[in-house]
């Protein structure tokens, strides 16, 4: 790992991240992004030993969205995470199964989904994850029988002459192939062919939540390889995942200046790739075919992103009823939730949205990350579909 | 009293002879003006000397040096922090200078291990990637204040005796020998006459003073030095510039900061610590060459001390020796008087042994020196620290156990019965507990906070002072400690002093710091009434428009666009929803309505003094140009009214107006006993239940540290309206279920709103029995309804009125969560994150505001915008030398006169710099000239207008609302 060092400077001790975080909110045992941030930073840098609620982060950055001073306190952490991590690294097989789902995807490839989903609810397999750390209650992603880049390969697309790549993210790739497809549908509609190069891996976002940065840091130069090729050809990289997009956007700069230095190739968000289609006209949205409500939540990521919700809009411009949950953070935050000793303050993190979602009385909530679908699902059983699956749905031929 | 020797001066020469005299079993008392340390030994910037600085100039102090380097790694650990140091040439040095440098090492026996650029590089990489060469040396870091204090305490064990904020008087002599010293006591003005055989005079810059005393002259110049001390360890290594030893090329990481040092000029008075802004502006200038970001370095303070160079004949400043030098004065005919100057840190211990040998010999004692090979402070042993990690978290441990030297041992015992959780930290930027602080705080030579300051470093961290001067003093009365006649003058004394370091370097992210500051002081404190000066300014414009640095993404269109969702900006947008226009919110960060009390502050405060009565009527006595006198007394009040009656509706009544809705000014309680001067409040904070009731209850929560009711009923006693009341202090347990993390109202008020906490309810109704008012902290739940309010009156079976205090200030939360309530009923988006960064502008119309993404920009087109970015704490305003500016439109405010001239003495006081901004009309559109507008559907709001002090006039919430009222309706009128 590089020498990072994320400037802990612009503070000033408001206390407005310690208000806004909803693990802080959740749980005593954290102190509170303000502290184990810029504050312990100060310490870290003359060699004070780490403290143990820095664990507790879930990296959902709504510090970083609160913050009036912009301190990037959430990257603070998670550089500090990783130092400690290299030093010693606590339930590092249960943390390296959690943050590294698609190497284990690879690994267990040959076995059939059904198997692999039938042992994740097995009681005996969970007792024996349960004693690694991973939550016995968590309820796990379901691997999909086909990975969604095989099925893109053999989907045949109308040709354009007009190309785009798409950067699945781990969680359609593995486990919502369907909602990648949806996606290809929406850009085949907008006049758009499809590419998702098989090159492409996991965004990283995971193992920088639970301290592998190396591995994150190797992701990242092997993703960014492919963007620069992709970029060469003159094809633009899309992605509706937030999580992934922050990564490439946000976070790379931060980890890895190196990297970042020579120039970071651009990534769009699908969702917001989309809307431009609709309002330059080359992507036809009239009005739903069923007009039902839609709630509507805001994942933690893509707020930090501050580009607005564009799923959102997209889904109103079916002229849909969408109503913004504006209920924070589901809880999951990627793989935090999966852990056995914060499995509750996820739950606890997400009671409110789950209260929301429950008391709307609606029948499908939209959102663009993976994981939030599966927390909100979970909790609620109520079903949870990324916008862009739901334009597809509704959407008229 | 009686005693051999008597020592004048508490720095580290005077304590390092007291400890070996002591050692020798010389009996000695030392005596010091001001608080140990008071002088040059905590002023300069920690540099544990090499001695490579000195390997071509002196090479005798350079061999010293590194023996005494050495030897003070061994006995001193706990004041050391082994850095190790590096020398760099960079291209501004000459390069020749380096083989005598290498030389001069070699000769004085310095190792100078010499590193590839790029490892340089690796281990500090904030250096100037263009260096040229570096050395590696084994410079250190040391903590002059416990340096000195840890000797102190080892002649303690030793019997020697130190006595601070005793000054003396007059050296007693008779027949040509000394025979006593007089001094005086300054704490309690009691003087006395001390007999003794000898007197050492180590009383560095002030020397020259001391021998006066007996008629004597010694050649010591003070020479002031100015350092700068920034937010955090910028580099982990002591960095030097590799040339000739000059000004400001020094960087030592020292504890929790990096300070840069120093300047050189001779002064008159040793006690001259002024540091200024051509002095701060200087030091950065010539540390740029080693460190080319060191602009963007955040700067707390600027300090500055006094070296007491010997100057025989003429050399003076950098050319004078950095030896030292023992003067007997029976040369001139008076026996038994010695005085030590000259030197510096580093040779310290060298200095007290050789004055201590020549001491002994008069003496005739034979006992040998042995300071090199007794550590100052032992080891703490094992079983203590195992209790220790009871009391105090992981990282707090080492530094307490190494601040607090031989203390503790007795400090962890006077704290055994005490859980972590009933020892919050006090200060977070320093990691001070509660433990800590009492201790200190209870030790003889502790008389007020800013000697609790010099021991525990409370207050020397990124806040200044600004969170923990209110809790530490709250807390240590609560324990029955105040430090002299009245501990908010103690408090206010130590805030003065943090300020005054912050004044010649007003700017950037420290000037943010201090505006929360202020406006956290004025919102407990109060605000002094005074010469209200207002700058002119004159304004330029630098709009970076049309700015193409990328692909536009996204174009979103609306009827308007408000920029900021801090309370004008949620206002504001509020206000044109209502009248049915299509809105959108952006912003960076909350806000800062979120933290504070968000009670409506009107006026409250003019030059000629505090506003009682109608806030509104105050308004003729304001500045010409401020908002309110632009807006008009009409305005002002009807968009109060329009907010009052929004929050009527919203099931969140406001009070404070009185008979035909006249606006009156309260006194609100503050968690400290003071009262804070509002107009409009929430039934929360009403107080008007404590202006009749006889029998007061305060309550705290235990593990809240935020309220302390004792503190509050000292000072509400203290108070001549309350002075015929029964005022008592409660402790309630803490329905919080816990943590390791120390408990805020915010954890108390979240608790109530969700859990039954029957325990906590009982225990309020049992000590409200009898109470016409119970008051406690702002813990009423975190939502805009009364809900918990009601629960805890009627527990309480009295009303209850909340206490604001420190952020976060919860009441604030519900306020906030009421008008993002009713922008999301409104259908209003508020783009979280998104940061204005440019704008495009056609003629006098605002076509556009863009925000620039690594992926490009996108723009928000709208046919109107309002621009509610806040003040200087938000960044609505960024201060930067000489200048300040308005980041959206690039509006550039060319600052009048030094900027030591921007604030004044006192951060109680109104600040010049507070009435810089952007100048507007009555329309609030910007206005260059006050009659033509800038832009014709630009409209500005809150606290970034120009002519308003709102800190000090404590008008911050009301001049929020009435312009954002008035910018939302202005285009459509």
């Amino acid at each position: 790992m590089q020498q990072v060092h994320v400037d802990p400077d612009a503070c000033i001790a408001c206390t407005t991240c310690t208000v806004f975080c909803p693990v802080a909110a959740a749980t005593g045992e954290f102190a509170g992004p303000k502290m184990t941030g810029p504050a312990y930073e100060r310490f870290r840098l003359s060699g004070l030993s780490e403290d143990s609620s820095l664990s507790y982060c879930a990296n959902c950055k709504n510090c970083d969205i609160s913050c009036p001073q912009g301190v990037p306190i959430a990257a603070i952490n998670m550089v500090a995470r990783a130092r400690q991590c290299e030093k010693e690294h606590p339930l590092w097989l249960r943390d390296w199964i959690v943050s590294h789902s698609e190497t284990l995807g690879h690994l267990i490839g040959p076995v059939p989904a059904a198997l692999k989903n039938g042992s994740l609810r097995n009681p005996l397999v969970r007792a024996m994850l349960d004693r690694i750390g991973i939550a016995r209650e968590a309820i796990m992603p379901s691997y999909a029988p086909r990975r969604f880049r095989k099925l893109l390969a053999r989907l045949r697309q109308p040709s354009t002459g007009k190309k785009v790549a798409f950067f699945p993210g781990c969680y359609i790739d593995l486990y919502e192939p369907e909602a990648g497809l949806d996606m290809v549908w929406a850009l085949n509609r907008a006049g758009y062919e499809v590419v998702s190069p098989s090159a492409f891996c996991c965004c990283g976002v995971p193992m920088v939540a639970s301290g592998f940065m190396k591995d994150a840091e190797r992701n990242a130069r092997r993703n960014v390889a492919v963007m620069r090729s992709l970029a060469e050809e003159g094809l633009p990289v899309l992605t509706g995942c937030p999580s992934c997009e922050l990564m490439f956007r946000e976070e790379i700069p931060l980890f890895f200046p190196d990297l970042a230095a020579e120039g970071l190739p651009r990534i769009t968000d699908a969702q917001e790739f989309l809307l431009n289609c609709a309002q330059e006209g080359t992507l036809r949205l009239e009005e739903a075919v069923r007009k039902r409500p839609v709630l509507y939540h805001a994942p933690c990521h893509l707020r930090a992103l501050g580009i607005g919700l564009p799923g959102l809009e997209l889904l109103q411009a079916l002229g849909l009823e969408v109503v913004p949950a504006n209920a924070g953070c589901c809880g999951i935050s990627g793989s935090y939730g999966f852990k056995k000793e914060k499995h509750a303050i996820a739950m606890k993190v997400g009671a409110e949205l789950f209260r929301v979602v429950r008391e709307s009385g609606v029948d499908v909530v939209a959102t663009e990350c993976g994981t939030c679908r599966l927390q909100i699902h979970s909790a609620t059983g109520v079903s949870c579909r990324h916008p862009v699956s739901l334009l597809k749905e509704l959407a008229r031929d | 009293m009686e005693t051999t020797v008597v020592i004048i001066g508490g720095g580290a020469t005077g304590t390092g002879i007291l400890r070996d005299l002591s050692m020798r079993g010389i009996p000695a008392i030392l005596f010091e003006q001001g608080g140990l340390c008071h002088g040059t030994s905590s002023r300069f910037h920690g540099l544990l000397h090499s001695g490579g600085r000195y390997a071509v100039s002196d090479r005798e102090a350079a061999a010293e040096c590194i023996r005494e380097n050495t030897i003070l790694r061994t006995i001193g650990r706990q004041c050391i922090h082994e850095t190790e140091g590096l020398f760099v040439l960079t291209e501004e040095d000459d390069p020749a200078y380096v083989e005598q440098w290498v030389q001069g090492c070699k000769a004085a026996g310095i190792s100078a291990k010499e590193l590839e650029p790029a490892e340089a590089l690796r281990l500090e990489p904030a250096l100037n990637p263009h260096l040229k060469r570096a050395f590696q040396v084994p410079d250190a870091a040391v903590d002059g204040f416990r340096l000195v204090l840890h000797n102190a305490m080892s002649a303690q064990r030793y019997g020697g005796q130190f006595c601070t904020y005793h000054e003396v008087l007059g050296i007693v002599t008779a027949n040509g020998r000394v025979t006593g010293v007089d001094v005086v006591d300054q704490q309690t003005g009691q003087a006395r006459r001390v007999h003794c055989q000898i007197v050492v005079n180590a009383a560095g810059s002030w020397s020259g003073r001391v021998a006066a005393l007996a008629g004597l002259h010694v050649p010591v110049t003070p020479d002031k030095g100015t350092l700068i001390v920034f937010n955090h360890r910028c580099t982990s290594h002591v960095v030097n510039r590799l040339h000739k030893s000059s000004d400001g090329d020094i960087f030592v990481p020292n504890g929790s900061v990096t300070i840069l040092g120093t300047t050189s000029q001779t002064v008159a008075d040793p006690g001259d610590f002024h540091a200024t802004t051509e002095e701060a502006l200087r030091l950065l200038a010539l540390g740029r060459p080693l460190f080319p970001q060191i602009d963007s370095f955040r700067i707390l303070r600027v300090f500055a001390g006094t070296r007491p160079l010997y100057t025989p004949g003429s050399a003076a400043g950098r050319s004078a020796s950095r030896g030292f030098h023992i003067s007997d004065h029976s040369e001139e005919g008076l026996e038994g008087l010695y005085t030590i100057f000259g030197g510096k840190l580093t040779t310290y211990r060298l200095m007290a042994e050789k004055m201590a040998d020549i001491v002994a010999a008069r003496l005739k004692v034979s006992a040998p020196c042995r300071t090199a090979s007794e550590a100052l402070i032992p080891e703490v042993p094992s079983e203590v620290r195992r209790q220790a990690a009871r009391l105090f978290s992981v990282q707090g441990l080492d530094l307490v156990a190494d601040r607090l030297g031989d203390d503790f041992a007795s400090c962890v015992a006077d704290n055994a019965s005490r859980k972590r959780a009933a020892n919050p930290l006090l200060c977070e930027c320093e990691m001070v507990s509660a433990a800590e602080l009492l201790h200190v705080a209870r030790q003889p030579s502790t008389h007020s906070l800013n000697d609790v300051r010099l021991r525990t470093r409370l207050g020397m961290g990124t806040c200044q002072g600004t969170f923990c001067a209110l809790r530490a003093t709250s807390f240590l009365v609560e324990q029955g400690i105040c430090f002299g006649k009245d501990p908010l003058n103690d408090m206010r004394a130590f805030v003065q002093e943090r300020w005054k370091g912050t004044r010649p370097v007003f700017w950037g992210q420290l000037a943010r710091e201090m505006e929360l500051a202020r406006n956290l002081y004025a919102a407990t404190l109060g605000t002094e009434p005074g010469t209200v000066s207002v700058p002119e300014v004159r304004v330029e414009t630098r709009a970076r428009q049309n700015s193409h640095t990328g692909r536009v993404r996204t174009s979103r269109v609306a009827d308007l666009v408000v920029v900021g969702a801090g309370l004008s900006g949620l206002w504001a947008a509020c206000v044109a929803a209502r009248s049915g226009r299509r809105v959108c919110v952006l912003t960076r960060g909350a806000g800062s309505l979120h933290i504070g009390s968000a009670t409506i502050d009107v006026l409250g405060m003019t030059g000629a003094g505090q506003v009682l009565g109608d806030p509104l009527a105050h308004i003729v006595r304001l500045p010409a140009r401020h908002p309110y006198v632009l807006l008009g007394r009409r305005k002002v009040g009807s968009a109060l009214a329009s907010f009052v009656s929004f929050c009527t509706k919203a099931g969140f009544p406001l009070y404070g107006a009185g008979e035909e809705d006249v606006l009156h000014n309260s006194l609100l309680p503050t968690a400290l006993g003071t009262s804070k001067i509002s107009c409009l409040y929430p039934e929360s904070l009403n107080p008007a239940p404590l202006a009749r009731a006889r029998r007061i209850v305060v309550c705290g929560i235990e593990g809240l540290r935020d309220c302390m009711p004792g503190m509050a009923v000292y000072n509400l006693r203290r108070r001549p309206e309350f002075a015929d009341r029964m005022i008592t202090a409660s402790w309630l347990p803490s329905p919080w279920p816990g943590g390791t993390r120390t408990q805020t109202a915010l954890d108390v008020a979240r608790t109530l709103e969700s859990a039954p906490c029957r325990e906590f309810y009982a225990a309020l109704e049992r000590v409200a029995t009898g109470a016409e008012v119970v008051l406690l902290p702002p813990i009423a739940g975190t939502r805009p309804d009364s809900t918990v309010l009601h629960r805890l009156s009627s527990a309480a079976g009295c009303p209850v009125v909340e206490m604001t205090g420190l952020p976060p200030g919860v009441t604030g939360m519900r306020l906030g969560r009421l008008l993002l309530d009713e922008l999301r009923r409104a259908g209003v988006p508020v783009l979280e994150n998104a940061t204005v960064t440019g704008c495009e502008i056609e003629g006098q119309r605002l076509q556009a505001v863009r925000t620039s993404h690594e992926d490009g920009e996108r723009r928000y087109v709208a046919d109107n915008f309002i621009i509610a970015t806040g003040g200087m704490v938000s960044g609505g305003l960024v201060l930067q030398p000489g200048v300040a500016r308005e980041p959206i439109l690039g509006l550039e405010c060319a600052t009048p006169g030094e900027t030591e001239t921007w604030t004044t003495d006192s951060p109680f006081a109104s600040q010049p710099v507070a009435y810089l901004g952007v100048p507007v009309l009555p329309t609030l559109e910007p206005s260059l000239d006050g009659e033509e507008p800038l832009l014709r559907n630009v409209r500005y709001a809150g606290r970034m207008l120009a002519g308003c002090d709102t800190a000090f006039e404590r008008s911050g919430n009301g001049l929020a609302l009435a312009t954002a009222s008035a910018a939302a309706l202005e285009p459509w009128l």
